[in-house]
């Protein structure tokens, strides 16, 4: 950000004066000042390239000129005293010309196009005048292509904005969508029928300003985007916390769309996050509480009967002999009403103890005051990155994506030293050719952005965290005095010298190699680096889990879910565990997952999907789903995010209400017992108490109240409203049922209303349901709600940031035991896969049929000393867990280690690695 | 005294009088057209373009014509329209169910109007009358006919430029046969 970026010029627009900011394009400037001006081509996030003509403005010498000449606004640069016209005759005329020569060919099929409705083409075809098509001849048709399951293909549909390819191969760095063809032959697509390769593939679906590419899960039960009752939601497939639109219609989630967050995702999604809702809508969702008491067939009960059943287990057992298991995966209020129910002694995290001393030290390098933990969009302004044991691509895809850009700036730097704006794409691709700023790659299984990165290195999680303080030494110019071999030291200067010219370097690394050492070298490293640079340490983590954050800013990191074992196990009274939306059984070892399932009492869930936890269960308690229920979750960077419930589910209540109710039963029992948490948990009835009740809690959570609007939140005394102005069929959709009309469920959790009454403005940005302005029926509608363009939206993005900085330096870390190999034995290292790492979105079909199929991958010296050929299965065993993979050779894993896939019912869970495991070849060849 | 016999004789005549002209009023009609019909002997005039029961059509080759785009459900200004779109194995879009609830419905007509298809046309039919209000909702088992209605050669298929069943890309009509993305001749 130079000076003069920031500066103002005046500019004139059709003879009015206007002050808008030097350096960008007419186009950016006409839209940020709220001028509908037609554009296809261009995007915020992509820049110009001015192939479409649509922009046309007329531009004009000076005060006297009256003809002007013609300019596309996305390609000129504003400039001090310009004068412009968005309404000159000619320029009109262009652009109506413009539209109708694309519509010469477009299909007459918007009553079968996915897109219709929310098309930009539509929009801008409106906007310009064309009504009529006057050419008579046949209209040009295109065959289209098969790819995969969550992508459709219209080809004959398409304007050759090059869009698709720009966002596809450019943005996101995918090579099989090309353009094909020549002169007006050109087509867009795969050079044969297959699935589209990249994780950022839903986004071509936004990024297309007509239905070429459409949402397959979303067409197969498809309404329009009026007919959807939408609402703001958070992405908890991971732990970048994205913002989501979820649109619903008849108690189903029909789609997710990306919600514009001009610090976290901006306008691109990862696939993850789009096409992972199905486990809403699955028929094994669990409908109703179940009772089943030992040693008798299992009867289904009501809810209230089911409540009083747990309170007589607390009364039987003793409130001290209730431990509860609270869930990363789960809002920070579910967690909390939990952990206030049986009290903070008896609650844990459902993360393994390297996990959670990982995530605590995390917590405690963020709250440094030297340390600065940058948003996404601030990760795409760094220009050296290096990334400490994590495949991002897999564990946290959106910061992959913005890492992607990142590695961009060096490029920019030099295209605007020869006056090429950053704005001018095609002018600063040609400009930078292959040049990247340096990115750096030190994972154990290798990293998928290895086509960007300077430096790509595979070692053990040990080695990867000496290598990091290697690093820091060096660049202290202090000798490294660690025991890495020389030719990883040689390296370690590589990278050094790599990351000497950045003048905002950032280290990326995470909890999902477990290892909570190599969470304070990354620390010390980014400080390192920030002296060395004179600029801030940036430092940036990701995290296991979407709610990782906010599960250990709320637990005690010494209770996880080895301290739960052995206290389950050491108890001589019996105890009784209450599990919250966690398979917590999958993470144990087999036969310790009998032993403690015999030495519980009574084990309840409180989960939405039927689990091995909840089959093992006496009590299942069935809960509201996430886009069913109101929550916080704290992302990666400490950002407390709300969701809201995207339409109100038949009977199921957010698991915070049914543990409320609970603890209302509990403190009317025994008011002698209960706990002062209990008392102020038995007073919330509403989602708004439980914000209340967070905020007491501890300081991290005191402006609590200031991550979204509360209920009471009005505009104009109206609240706002999830359907959408033309939402169709109200007197009709349930009149199969009954013709009366059921009354519109009550919303008394937020400001949201489940109608259509209610503000058409909205101010508040963590409310707003989905896009729409008039004339504006597509995404790009956003240009309406942003402050400026590209920038944050009106009112600042929603969510707050709630990691305070902290005089107190972090603490010791705790000693954990070293893992140390024998001989026979293997370091197993997980490694993360995108679509079916985390348990719910990789119920989604459609990300299923995606997945690779899972190997263990070992380097061929080290599997000639363990007889391992090729292909042939081999069985790997971890205490009394036992899996059967086959094997691939990768020459370039470090030696004595196995690669397995961190796949989420794996017999060995990924939380119980790295380990050190036997491998036994299996005679029979892997089919 | 005068005054009152004279006031009791003229209220004798008056309401003589009234009785009289009522019962030669009532005779006199006797004789004149009725302005009722025998409804249901003898049915109403309807004019050309009535709008009466909603139905669904079919195209010209016996397909339903209604593709589920929802325009009508979005037209509707009672909201009675509610449908659901499904797709077979060749791409061709239809409605899952279609259903109206005539007991909202006021008979504009504006479903028809913004029906791109023709699929959905209003009839002459005006007989909807049920004992039961539940018997109103029509699903689309009951809204769908045989026929085309009233635009024969319509089928909305041949020109939308997607290839469903029995009809390839480029088969359509005002449709160049698919681009060849291999060629390089002019």
């Amino acid at each position: 950000m130079n000076a003069d970026t920031q500066a103002l010029v005046t500019i004139n627009i059709d003879s009015l004066d206007y002050k808008v900011k030097a350096g960008t394009n007419l186009l950016e400037a006409c839209l940020g000042l709220a001028k509908d001006l037609p554009y296809f081509c261009w995007h915020p996030a992509m820049g110009s390239v001015g192939s479409c003509r649509q922009c046309a403005v007329q531009v004009f010498q000076d005060q006297e000129d009256t003809r002007g000449r013609m300019a596309m606004a996305c390609m000129t640069p504003v400039s001090e005293g310009m004068i412009i016209s968005l309404n000159h005759q000619q320029a009109k005329q262009f652009r109506q010309q413009c539209i109708e020569v694309i519509m010469a060919n477009h299909p007459h099929d918007c009553p079968v196009c996915e897109e219709g409705g929310e098309c930009h083409l539509q929009d801008m075809t409106l906007q310009s005048g064309h009504a009529l098509r006057r050419y008579k001849g046949a209209k040009k048709t295109y065959n289209n292509q098969d790819m995969g399951p969550c992508i459709g293909h219209e080809m004959n549909r398409c304007i050759s904005c090059y869009r698709c390819v720009r966002f596809y191969q450019d943005y996101a760095g995918g090579d099989d969508l090309v353009t094909l063809g020549s002169r007006e032959n050109v087509y867009f697509g795969r050079h044969e029928d297959g699935c589209l390769d990249s994780y950022f593939s839903g986004n071509l679906v936004e990024v297309c300003p007509t239905g070429v590419f459409y949402d397959k899960p979303f067409s197969n039960s498809f309404n329009r985007k009026w007919d959807l009752q939408s609402a703001p939601s958070i992405c908890s497939h991971c732990s970048i916390g994205c913002n989501l639109s979820v649109g619903s219609r008849q108690g189903k989630v029909k789609r997710i769309t990306n919600r514009y967050h001009g610090q976290i995702n901006g306008y691109f999604l990862c696939d993850r996050g789009r096409y992972g809702y199905s486990y809403n809508n699955s028929e094994q969702r669990l409908t109703q509480c179940e009772v089943t008491p030992e040693n008798s067939p299992m009867v289904s009960t009501d809810y209230a009967a089911t409540l009083d059943y747990v309170g007589q287990i607390f009364t039987e057992l003793g409130q001290q002999n209730v431990l509860a298991l609270g869930s990363a995966n789960a809002s920070l209020e579910d967690n909390l009403a939990l952990q206030s129910l049986v009290g903070k002694e008896n609650f844990y995290g459902a993360v393994s103890a390297h996990q959670s001393h990982a995530q605590s030290r995390v917590t405690q390098q963020l709250q440094r005051a030297t340390i600065h933990t940058p948003s996404l969009k601030q990760i795409e302004q760094a220009d050296g990155i290096i990334i400490l044991g994590e495949d991002l691509l897999h564990s946290a895809p959106r910061m992959a994506l913005s890492v992607r850009q990142a590695s961009r700036n060096l490029g920019l730097e030099q295209a605007a030293q020869v006056g090429i704006a950053s704005w001018q794409d095609e002018s600063v691709r040609i400009h930078t050719q292959d040049r990247r700023s340096p990115i750096i790659c030190v994972t154990c299984g290798g990293s998928e952005l290895a086509d960007i990165s300077a430096l790509n290195l595979q070692l053990t999680p040990s080695q990867i965290t000496s290598f990091t303080l290697a690093l820091t030494s060096h660049l202290a110019g202090q000798p490294e005095s660690h025991d890495l071999p020389a030719e990883v030291i040689a390296l370690v200067h590589q990278a050094a010298e790599l990351l000497a010219g950045a003048k905002r370097p950032l280290v990326i690394s995470g909890t999902s190699s477990n290892q909570p050492a190599l969470i304070d070298a990354a620390a010390e490293l980014s400080l390192g680096l920030a002296n060395m640079a004179q600029s801030q340490a940036w430092l940036s983590y990701s995290l296991s889990a979407s709610n990782s954050m906010g599960l250990s800013l709320l637990q005690d990191e010494a209770h996880h879910l080895e301290q739960l074992q052995q206290r389950i196990n050491s108890s001589p009274e019996p105890l009784a565990l209450m599990v919250l939306q966690t398979d917590w059984l999958a993470f144990q070892d087999a036969a310790m997952a009998t032993a403690m399932q015999q030495k519980l009492q009574h084990l309840i869930v409180i989960d939405q999907l039927p689990s091995a936890t909840s089959r093992a269960a006496d009590v299942v308690i069935a809960c509201a789903s996430l886009h069913e229920s109101e929550g916080t979750l704290v992302n990666h960077e400490g950002r407390a995010q709300r969701y809201f419930a995207a339409y109100e589910p038949a009977s199921l209540q957010p698991a915070w209400r049914s543990l409320a109710n609970l603890t209302r039963w509990l403190t009317e029992q025994q008011p002698k017992t209960s706990t002062a948490s209990q008392q102020a948990l038995a007073q919330c009835q509403h989602f708004d108490d439980m914000s209340r009740l967070v905020s007491q809690l501890n300081t991290a959570f005191k402006h609590w109240d200031q991550v979204a609007p509360n209920a009471d939140f009005r505009i104009a005394g109206m609240k706002i409203p999830r359907q959408s102005h033309r939402y169709s069929g109200r007197t009709s959709i349930y009149a199969d049922i009954d013709v009366s009309e059921r009354k519109q469920p009550l919303d008394e959790d937020s400001a949201l209303a489940f109608t259509m009454e209610g503000s058409p403005v909205n101010p508040a940005a963590a409310l707003i349901p989905q896009v729409w302005s008039p004339g504006w029926n597509s995404n790009e509608a956003i240009n309406k709600f942003q402050a400026e363009i590209d920038g944050p939206l009106k009112g600042g993005d929603p969510g707050l940031r709630i990691l305070d900085h902290q005089d107190t330096p972090p603490s010791t870390p705790a000693n954990l035991p070293i893992l140390m190999l024998n001989k026979g034995e293997l370091l197993a290292v997980s490694q993360g896969r995108m679509f079916d790492s985390e348990p719910l979105s990789a119920m989604a079909s459609a990300l299923r049929q995606r997945c690779t199929s899972a190997v263990a991958s070992i380097h061929p010296d080290t599997a000639a000393q363990f007889n391992l050929q090729e292909g042939h299965q081999v069985s790997i065993c971890l205490g009394k867990s036992q899996w059967q993979l086959p094997v691939s050779f990768d020459s370039a894993m470090p030696l004595q280690s196995l690669l397995l896939p961190a796949q989420w019912h794996a017999p060995i869970h990924a939380s119980r690695l790295p380990a050190a495991v036997t491998v036994k070849p299996t005679q029979q060849e892997a089919n | 005294m005068l005054k009152k016999l004279l006031h009791v004789g003229y209220l004798i005549w008056d309401y003589i009088y009234s009785n009289l002209l009522t019962l030669w009023t009532v005779a006199s009609h006797t004789f004149s057209k009725a302005d009722t019909v025998e409804y249901p002997d003898q049915m109403p005039y309807l004019a050309p373009r009535f709008r009466g029961r909603i139905v669904l059509t079919r195209d010209p080759s016996g397909e339903e014509r209604c593709v589920a785009c929802n325009l009508c459900a979005s037209a509707c200004p009672t909201d009675c329209i509610a449908l659901q779109k499904t797709e077979d194995e060749t791409g061709r879009w239809s409605a899952e169910y279609f259903r109206i609830n005539f007991s909202r419905c006021v008979f504009c007509g504006l479903c028809e109007e913004a029906c791109p298809t023709y699929a959905i046309q209003l009839t002459q039919d005006f007989e909807l009358a049920e004992y039961q209000r539940q018997n109103l909702v029509y699903e689309k088992h009951h809204l769908l006919i045989d026929g085309p209605g009233k635009h024969p050669d319509y089928s909305f298929y041949e020109l939308s430029g997607k290839a469903v069943s029995g009809r390839a890309k480029g088969a359509g009509k005002h449709e160049a046969p698919p681009v060849d993305v291999k060629s390089l001749l002019p």
